[in-house]
């Protein structure tokens, strides 16, 4: 299963390479579309509210590049989303629909925070490995029970890993309001993992921290195991075609379970990454479902990884724009939500048919 | 387990059919979508949509029947969109559904600013109460009345009209043409073509059916005890509902059962919490039915493909 298996055909290389280009200039036409037409909804609903359009708008999509603070403040919101963006995006590629990035992420963090707080003797960057390796595994493991389910008796993953999702939090919320509680905390939360632990900030006096560029690694790394490695061209052979695959020799089960195990571990990373770099603990609900904001950075980055990783900062802006709107013009932060949700309902719309029957019948008219 | 008496008696069964409803109701809606083959993710932001408005018309107009009809149109616009997108533009039903999850908490948590100048939550000062059963206060002391009076004695027209719904809802699958079709319609579309009709308007009658019973949901989780609009305040509860769709297989009254058993453990999780004695951790007792759903599904599963390889 190397590329040199794929027989080359000369004549139709130059079709196959026209072809290419247009499936990635649609696949970066169609979410900019989706991405422009939710923006204009929003002008209708500020409008409509009796606010001027222009000046939030203005703070909404420029507001996080105005200074250091609002952009490094940007750059940290986008790093929970690459993690669970990627997350899904490797499950995605192996054929599988992991929308129980929320849960693994929450084990992961968990996991990690008692690795954190546990292992103190350790030096700094060796106790941060540890921590990663630990929240990659109970991410991983907790995802792989959805692949095993899927792979020995055809449970459907979109069900399961909803299902775990419950469970995970649940199990979380248990370890954190008994065996694992600060006694002095208020609130059910870890105690803090040990200093040498705690993530840089590397734009003072923003939150983005050292954890940006982990997830940019673990991104990079996703990558080059997907598109460059033999396990990840079964991996996406078993993705594009099961059967095709089971023909080639390659044991699909296997390959699944590894699969969501990997996408398991990359939202762990993520869970351990803000455990590390924000609030220094485990706390329940520290997550406000970057599960599902990173399930949208993937479908709008077409679950390519580079798209993914560009609609991760695409999304982070959108999300920090809207919070520096808030303080800027009376339209409220929530906007952001609204047309959030307008994108991803309208994100695997077929547009394009009408859209082009729109173009043909403009055209008669002239 | 001293406690036991203290969470065993006629009060948990009240708080069972308190907690049970929402969740019956969201699973009815989630049998009528699963019977035409559409997984319905985007239950839980119709429910959610259908609570808000369930407040906001009540309080604006102060009138019981215009804050139902505002739960329940608003939770079928937004089914309507669900079913717009995916049947007819072609949408993938789970991110679509997921879309719908998110313009629901969206739309809510903007409305509830831009409204009511608060971010979390919107409590009128008056608001109509919401048609109860009212039982003789004499009843509550007697043996077998006692039972009935703590189990029924204020509870709202909602949990009632769920309880019906469970039959019409078997009667309307099984008994009737309609539901012949929409059966038809999960099982084998090309037949239902074949015999000359529509499986995508069938279809999207499923969807505006569930987003009926999601506005009923949501009107019941908004008015029956605080009269009051909280973000994300369904917190899940159209997911259960969902899964207790998958765990009752799709029948109404497999559905009643396994709603019942979703909601007798949010009722046990609740009780627990106030009964030192007894020990239990109300999140382990959360998480049972998820997991029982999940191995009733596995086993379902190997029971299918069983079938099949004999």
């Amino acid at each position: 299963m190397t590329r040199d298996s794929i027989p080359l055909d000369e004549e139709n290389t130059a079709a196959r390479f026209s072809g290419a280009l247009r499936s990635v200039g649609n696949a970066v036409l169609q979410p900019i579309m989706t991405i422009v037409f939710a923006l204009l909804i929003g002008v209708l609903v500020v409008v409509a509210i009796g606010q001027d359009p222009i000046a939030a708008y203005h703070a909404f999509l420029f507001g996080s590049f105005d200074n250091a603070l609002d952009f490094g403040n940007l750059l940290a919101k986008a790093t929970p989303l690459i993690t669970t963006g990627i997350c899904v995006m490797i499950a995605f590629r192996g054929g599988a629909f992991n929308i129980g990035g929320e849960g693994q992420m929450y084990l992961g963090a968990f996991w990690g925070a008692v690795a954190g707080f546990t292992f103190v003797s350790l030096p700094g960057p060796l106790l941060i490995v540890v921590i990663i390796l630990v929240a990659a595994v109970a991410g991983g493991l907790w995802a792989a029970i959805a692949g095993i389910l899927k792979a020995l008796w055809e449970v459907d993953e979109v069900v399961s890993t909803l299902l775990l999702n419950y469970v995970a939090m649940l199990l979380t919320q248990y370890l954190v309001d008994n065996q694992f509680k600060d006694v002095t905390a208020g609130a059910p939360m870890t105690t803090y993992v040990a200093n040498q632990a705690w993530l840089p900030q590397i734009l003072p006096p923003s939150a983005v921290t050292v954890g940006l560029l982990i997830a940019l690694a673990v991104a990079i790394g996703t990558w080059f195991l997907m598109f460059r490695t033999v396990w990840g061209a079964r991996v996406r052979a078993v993705g594009t075609n099961r059967r095709f695959a089971q023909a080639m020799g390659i044991d699909v089960r296997r390959v699944l379970i590894q699969t969501m195990f990997i996408s398991g571990a990359v939202a762990g990373i993520g869970g351990a990454i803000e455990v590390m770099g924000v609030e220094h603990r485990f706390y329940q609900s520290f997550s406000p479902g970057f599960g599902f904001l990173g399930l949208t950075a993937a479908l709008l980055g077409r679950l390519n990884p580079w798209g993914t990783l560009a609609m991760a900062f695409v999304y982070a802006a959108l999300l920090n724009g809207a919070a520096i709107m808030q303080i800027q013009t009376p339209v409220p932060n929530p906007l952001v939500n609204i047309l959030s949700g307008i994108i991803v309902v309208l994100m695997t719309a077929q547009a394009r048919p009408s859209i082009a029957r729109f173009l043909r019948r403009k055209g008669a008219a002239a | 387990m001293s406690g036991l008496p203290q969470l065993v008696n006629a009060d948990l069964l009240g708080a069972l059919l308190l907690y049970t409803t929402p969740i019956l109701l969201a699973a009815i809606g989630c049998v009528f979508t699963q019977q035409a083959n559409i997984l319905n993710i985007a239950m839980e932001g119709m429910m959610l949509t259908a609570a808000f408005f369930a407040i906001a018309v009540g309080a604006a107009t102060q009138s019981v029947p215009l804050a139902l009809a505002g739960a329940i149109l608003s939770a079928m616009l937004m089914s309507a969109i669900f079913a717009y997108v995916v049947l007819v533009l072609g949408a993938d039903v789970f991110v679509a559904g997921i879309g719908i999850n998110l313009l629901a908490d969206g739309v809510t948590v903007f409305l509830l600013e831009r409204l009511y100048k608060n971010e979390g939550s919107f409590t009128p000062d008056t608001f109509p109460t919401l048609w109860r059963l009212t039982l003789p206060a004499d009843w509550a002391n007697q043996p077998v009345l006692g039972l009935l009076y703590h189990m029924l004695n204020g509870q709202t027209v909602i949990v009632f009209t769920a309880l019906i719904l469970v039959v019409v809802s078997h009667i309307v699958l099984y008994r009737t043409k309609i539901g012949v079709h929409i059966r038809a319609t999960g099982e084998n579309p090309e037949a239902v073509e074949a015999a000359g009709l529509n499986p995508t308007t069938l279809k999207i009658i499923t969807v505006m059916i569930s987003g009926a019973c999601a506005g009923l949901g949501g009107a019941q989780l908004a008015m029956a005890t605080l009269n009051q609009f909280v973000r994300e305040m369904t917190n899940g509860v159209g997911f259960i509902g969902l899964s207790a769709e998958i765990f009752g297989n799709a029948t109404p009254f497999g559905t009643l059962i396994a709603s019942a058993v979703f909601g007798l453990a949010n009722a046990v999780a609740d009780r627990v919490q106030v009964i030192p004695a007894l020990n239990v951790s109300p999140d382990l007792v959360l998480m049972l039915p998820y997991v029982v759903t999940l191995i009733a599904l596995t086993f379902a599963m190997i029971q299918r493909r069983r079938g099949r390889i004999a």
